[in-house]
């Protein structure tokens, strides 16, 4: 069975040996390349079909890899194997949300002559008894929420979001999964709670 | 339900569904593509996807692995940062001896005395290390050996009835509750150990978390300090497994709802106790 250490590979990645730099990016690259490409297919709207979209990837998966580095490697360093989430599920979470944080708030589109990029949809409150084109913007409002969101959470902030609501386990469950006391579960509760008021205020107010 | 969970739902849910419609789009195969392990059938199959519309076109050559050319750019980009030298992490100082030994308020009884004493006896003839810990890595556990839990001593015991077997050690706020787990016999392999308490669907975690030792487990604690644990019948719960092993604890709750307390790489063992109220100095 394979023995890596991806502390030991960061750690010698982060003092300048070549060769576990060489082992890290080479692990990594898979990860981040496919987080990249979902975010960036999605987010690709209109008839941009001539786009070099693998130009886009590799620039994006390279920023991504000298954000890992940055700041000494803050980043990187900051992944905390016993909160329970894997060190290629953190890359991945990471790849994601510095994907939409950076397509997000891009003046210009990778597409400039895209003719609907994300940012002019109109957002409507979600309401009862909504028309099918409030329905829709409900649910536009709703994706834009949710990549604000991803954009704002720590890797750690979306893995509590993953147990407690996407995959719906109890306090208690998460204390055990995690080894958090139930107090540090509460309060990210309470943080997850804060953030989405927040984002819904910030959206409803318009740019 | 607040609003404010009401949204944290509803992003969940739009969460799931993109997850779903992506997936429907861009099954595994793709995430494989880009790692270079797909099958020279799948390949086909996602090249002849590819040319079936444009969509699938753009996709392949997002997904078509970034190569070893993108991966030696990157990394003579990251090696023109400063070197950061990151201390190696110091390895814990090794633990003391457990003070396997009873608080002066108890007595063990003699069949679980005798067992510890067998144990002690295993320990002195096996002073060599288990031999599957020599031909075995530590990312490769042979089975879990069996454990066995000595018998719990608590204030006094039930006289049995409808709600708790004869026998169901009792206890109230400032006893000393203790658990011990031994393997059949001494091990080297490491183990690692988390307790919970039980009572219908309901599942609390411990404040305090076993110890090991060579194999051995041990829990103990304070009603009423360490453990916290309301008035009522409880069932307490001793997981002892390979480092990393322990499936989630929705899985495991499942696992022994089932009663199924014995995987190759864990082992559940529990006590039915009850914890009484502790009755007002006079």
């Amino acid at each position: 069975m394979d023995e890596w250490d991806p502390e030991e590979e960061v750690r010698l990645a982060l003092a300048g040996d070549e060769a576990a730099c060489t082992r890290l990016v080479r692990r990594l690259t898979p990860v981040i390349q496919s987080r990249v490409t979902r975010v960036l297919l999605r987010w690709r709207t209109g008839s941009a079909a001539g786009r070099e979209v693998r130009q886009e990837v590799e620039n994006l998966s390279q920023d991504i890899f000298l954000y890992l580095f940055e700041d000494d490697g803050k980043v990187l360093q900051s992944w905390e194997p016993e909160r329970g989430l894997s060190f290629f599920n953190f890359i991945g979470l990471v790849a994601v949300r510095r994907t939409v944080s950076i397509l997000r708030n891009r003046k210009k589109s990778p597409w400039n002559d895209d003719p609907t990029p994300p940012e002019d949809l109109d957002v409507v409150a979600p309401e009862s008894n909504s028309s099918p084109e409030e329905i829709t913007a409900s649910r536009e409002e709703l994706e834009r929420l949710l990549d604000r969101f991803i954009e704002e959470l720590s890797p750690l902030g979306w893995h509590l979001f993953d147990l407690l609501f996407l995959r719906e386990m109890s306090v208690e469950e998460v204390v055990c999964e995690t080894g958090m006391s139930r107090d540090a579960v509460d309060k990210w509760k309470s943080r997850l709670r804060s953030l989405a008021r927040r984002l819904r205020d910030e959206m409803s107010k318009g740019p | 339900m607040s609003d404010d969970d009401f949204w944290l739902k509803e992003l969940a849910q739009v969460h799931r569904e993109r997850e779903a419609e992506e997936r429907s789009r861009f099954d595994e195969r793709w995430d494989r593509l880009s790692a270079g392990t797909l099958s020279p059938e799948e390949e086909a199959e996602l090249k002849a996807l590819a040319e079936t519309s444009e969509e699938a076109r753009v996709a392949y050559e997002a997904f078509r692995p970034l190569g070893e050319d993108f991966q030696a750019r990157v990394v003579q980009e990251i090696l023109k940062r400063d070197p950061v030298p990151v201390p190696k992490p110091v390895d814990p100082p090794p633990p003391k001896p457990l003070p396997f030994r009873p608080s002066p308020s108890q007595t063990f009884h003699r069949a679980g005395w005798a067992a510890a004493a067998a144990l002690a006896a295993t320990i002195l003839v096996f002073l060599v290390r288990d031999p599957f810990s020599l031909l075995h890595g530590p990312a490769s556990y042979p089975p879990l050996l069996v454990y066995t839990l000595a018998p719990v001593e608590g204030d006094k015991e039930t006289r049995g009835g409808p709600e708790a077997a004869m026998g169901t050690p009792v206890f109230s706020s400032g006893s000393v509750l203790t658990l011990n787990a031994f393997p059949e016999r001494f091990i080297t392999d490491p183990v690692e150990a988390k307790a919970f308490a039980t009572r219908g669907a309901e599942l609390v975690p411990l404040d305090l978390q076993p110890k090991t030792e060579h194999g051995a487990v041990l829990l103990q604690g304070t009603l009423g300090e360490e453990i916290h644990l309301s008035p009522g019948d409880w069932r307490i719960w001793i997981v002892v497994f390979h480092p990393g092993r322990i499936p989630a604890m929705r899985e495991l709750k499942a696992e022994l709802d089932a009663g199924r307390t014995r995987h190759d790489d864990w082992e559940a063992l529990s006590v039915e106790i009850r914890v009484e109220e502790s009755q007002p100095s006079p």
